[in-house]
């Protein structure tokens, strides 16, 4: 991290003190290319390296997405070693005057290790669960970040920024208040979700995830886990099992299909499903089939 | 020399990240890469014909970090047959430079091909193809140098064009010898029939070789055809003096292709291959003092070869690919002398793609008048620590 933080300080001292009209933001996630619009505005042109139905986790490192990263002003990673592919973009982008924004620094990180990590653990993030922006209060703070970056760039629109920001802050907020009042009736509900994706979400919305598909992050269900999940499953405690929609589901739909215990196969990302094209789609989409399922819908 | 002092090199860099624990988060990331096989080979040349046999093929030490925002260094110590050796060390400045220019300076992988700038122990099917072996050295092409990349964005493609200034020593990719020193002049064959297995020496070395500075060059294009999918065909070229005081040269070119889909984490297809063609000055053996003496080039022919790889390799699922190769090359010193190869592998991740078991079986045909030799071999190849992920 620190290393990280060392290159978004020096990356100013190279890029110029304002670009030309507009301001190239390329996002790791589609979702911070949303907000990066809704911030920009007409001043920015976004585009973002995952797209569709991609788990973050593992993307091809194509010499046509270095391309795209050497077209930016700005570029927005996830941080927390999430996409340890967006280092090996910046590098083969041949691009000095890039910013580069880590959102993770503004938002209070979840489930940071405590002990040594090491590959015992699976795929476990050394610093923390990177999955943050699945909590509709972390857009915020997103935006924060993107907006420092694009003042960088372009100073002299902040005050736009700013007003974009503090507008998209609160129709986000105004949203999350409606997805609260109908997840409400299901707190504390118990879930089992493929990947730990969600501490973020559940955090927010009062699920309790109490088991994963995934016997280590990052590490396929194997056939004992799954044995013992399906166990877990036919206790009748465990509600619904919940997935990433870039997730292979054959073995949660085999365990949905045995236990009786519906599963929730739902997108993580801005794009990942047809008619979820922003943060506001994403939310509704994945609030109303979790109340769905938990309310025996 | 560089077996000679690989392993002070490891104990020094070591020391240096282990005195800096205070500093934990500026520390390089340490890998290791094992790679365990067994095999059976049915091969009437060998002692051990239709035996089972095993042994620690390889293993290799990856140290890499930031220098700096814009600049990384990496090294690499290999372990082979009971040796050290220093495989890479080298500095790459990555962005900053004029016209986006990426300088690379140190001892590296050649980009002759896309291939050999992978080490072998990714490759699914198992061993460095023969052309290379041939034209390139046992583990590939790798060499002290100064290199420099331009790129060239077209749309979403994007033209490459690179040079290197080589110091020489590639050339001795037909002449190792470790007693004698990277230098001297070794004839080299095949012991008859096992086609692929080590070379030995067939004479005595007799005088050091001067060899001189080499180039090599690259141009190459990227195409994306697909979200998550590209080809990209590349021409490459390399000159370098095998021995100066005879005026013995090689000269290389080669030209390649590889497709790769990747539509999720549980499917992908790389199609890839390479051909190259060699023209090397050879000393007969029976001039050879005498050209030397004269210094002129004397006995020395020009030999004319060429060889290729293809392979093509499937994953069908997250932790299991399969796929098949098929080799033919010409030997870069015999003349009307080739070698054909082709196999089927397949591999299988256990957990994690940090652990890999890979099958590979395969049948070498040589001249008219060795036998095909038919190979079974499984490898457990597993990676410890942080090891990049590969472009692609």
């Amino acid at each position: 991290m620190t290393r990280l933080h060392t290159l978004v300080l020096a990356a100013p001292l190279v890029a110029g003190f304002a670009a030309a009209e507009p301001v190239t933001v390329v996002t790791a996630l589609p979702d911070f290319a949303v907000i990066a619009k809704a911030v920009g505005g007409d001043h920015v042109v976004v585009d973002s390296i995952v797209k569709g139905n991609r788990d973050v986790h593992a993307i091809e490192l194509l010499p046509s997405l270095m391309v795209k990263v050497r077209r930016a002003d700005v570029y927005v990673m996830v941080g927390l070693d999430l996409d340890l592919w967006s280092r090996q973009l910046i590098d083969g982008s041949r691009n000095p005057r890039l910013v580069v924004v880590d959102p993770s620094s503004r938002i209070e990180v979840l489930e940071v290790p405590t002990f040594k990590v090491d590959a015992a653990h699976g795929d476990l993030h050394v610093h923390g669960n990177p999955h943050y922006w699945l909590d509709p209060a972390n857009a915020r703070p997103i935006g924060e970040a993107i907006l420092d970056g694009l003042v960088r760039v372009a100073p002299q629109h902040a005050a736009t920024f700013r007003a974009n920001l503090d507008a998209y802050g609160t129709r986000i907020n105004n949203a999350s208040a409606d997805w609260l009042r109908r997840l409400q009736p299901f707190a504390g509900a118990e879930v089992v979700s493929f990947h730990n994706s969600w501490p973020y979400f559940a955090r927010r919305f009062g699920i309790r995830v109490v088991d994963f598909l995934e016997p280590k992050p990052g590490v396929p269900p194997t056939p004992t886990h799954v044995a013992a999940l399906q166990a877990r499953l036919t206790s009748g405690r465990v509600k619904a099992i919940l997935m990433e929609s870039y997730f292979d589901d054959r073995v949660p739909a085999m365990l949905s299909r045995t236990t009786g215990v519906p599963l929730v196969k739902v997108p993580v990302l801005a794009g990942a499903a047809p008619g979820v094209d922003d943060q506001f789609a994403l939310f509704e989409t994945i609030t109303r089939q979790l109340a769905a399922a938990l309310g025996g819908k | 020399m560089y077996r000679n002092h690989a392993i002070y090199a490891v104990l020094l860099a070591l020391s240096l990240v282990a005195t800096g624990a205070a500093a934990q988060n500026i520390n390089p990331d340490i890998s290791v890469i094992g790679d365990v096989r067994t095999w059976v080979t049915g091969d009437p040349s060998d002692p051990k014909d239709g035996e089972l046999q095993l042994d620690l093929e390889s293993a290799e030490l990856a140290i890499q970090g930031y220098l700096n925002p814009f600049a990384r260094a990496d090294l690499y110590v290999g372990y082979h047959d009971g040796e050290f050796e220093l495989e890479e060390l080298y500095a790459t400045i990555l962005r900053g430079l004029p016209l986006g220019t990426v300088l690379r300076a140190g001892k590296y992988r050649v980009d002759f091909g896309k291939l050999n700038l992978l080490h072998p122990h990714a490759y699914s099917f198992l061993d460095t193809p023969l052309v290379h072996r041939e034209f390139l050295g046992e583990e590939g092409l790798s060499d002290v140098g100064a290199g420099l990349s331009w790129q060239v964005p077209i749309g979403a493609s994007s033209l490459t064009i690179s040079g290197n200034l080589l110091k020489g020593d590639f050339v001795e990719a037909h002449g190792h010898d470790h007693e004698n020193g990277a230098d001297a002049i070794v004839r080299l064959a095949r012991p008859e029939g096992l086609v692929g297995a080590p070379r030995v020496a067939l004479e005595e070395p007799t005088t050091e070789a001067e060899t001189a500075l080499g180039w090599s060059e690259r141009l190459s294009l990227f195409v994306p055809t697909g979200e998550w999918a590209g080809v990209e065909i590349g021409i490459n070229a390399l000159q370098g003096t095998l021995d100066k005081l005879t005026d013995r040269h090689v000269e290389l070119l080669g030209i390649d292709f590889k497709y790769r889909w990747a539509p999720d984490k549980y499917r992908s297809l790389t199609v890839q291959g390479e051909l190259i063609r060699s023209e090397r000055d050879v000393l007969h053996h029976h001039h050879e003092a005498e050209a030397r003496a004269r210094q002129d080039a004397h006995g020395v022919e020009r030999i004319e070869s060429a060889g290729y790889f293809a392979f093509v390799d499937w994953r069908f699922r997250q932790r299991w690919n399969v796929g098949a190769i098929v080799e033919r090359t010409d030997l870069a010193e015999e003349v009307e002398t080739a070698v054909e190869r082709a196999g089927v592998f397949a591999g299988f991740q256990v957990m994690e793609e940090s652990t890999m078991v890979r099958l590979l079986l395969r049948r070498t045909d040589g001249d008219e008048f060795t036998e095909p030799v038919n190979e079974g071999i499984v490898q457990l190849a597993f990676s410890l620590g942080p090891h990049r992920a590969h472009w692609f």
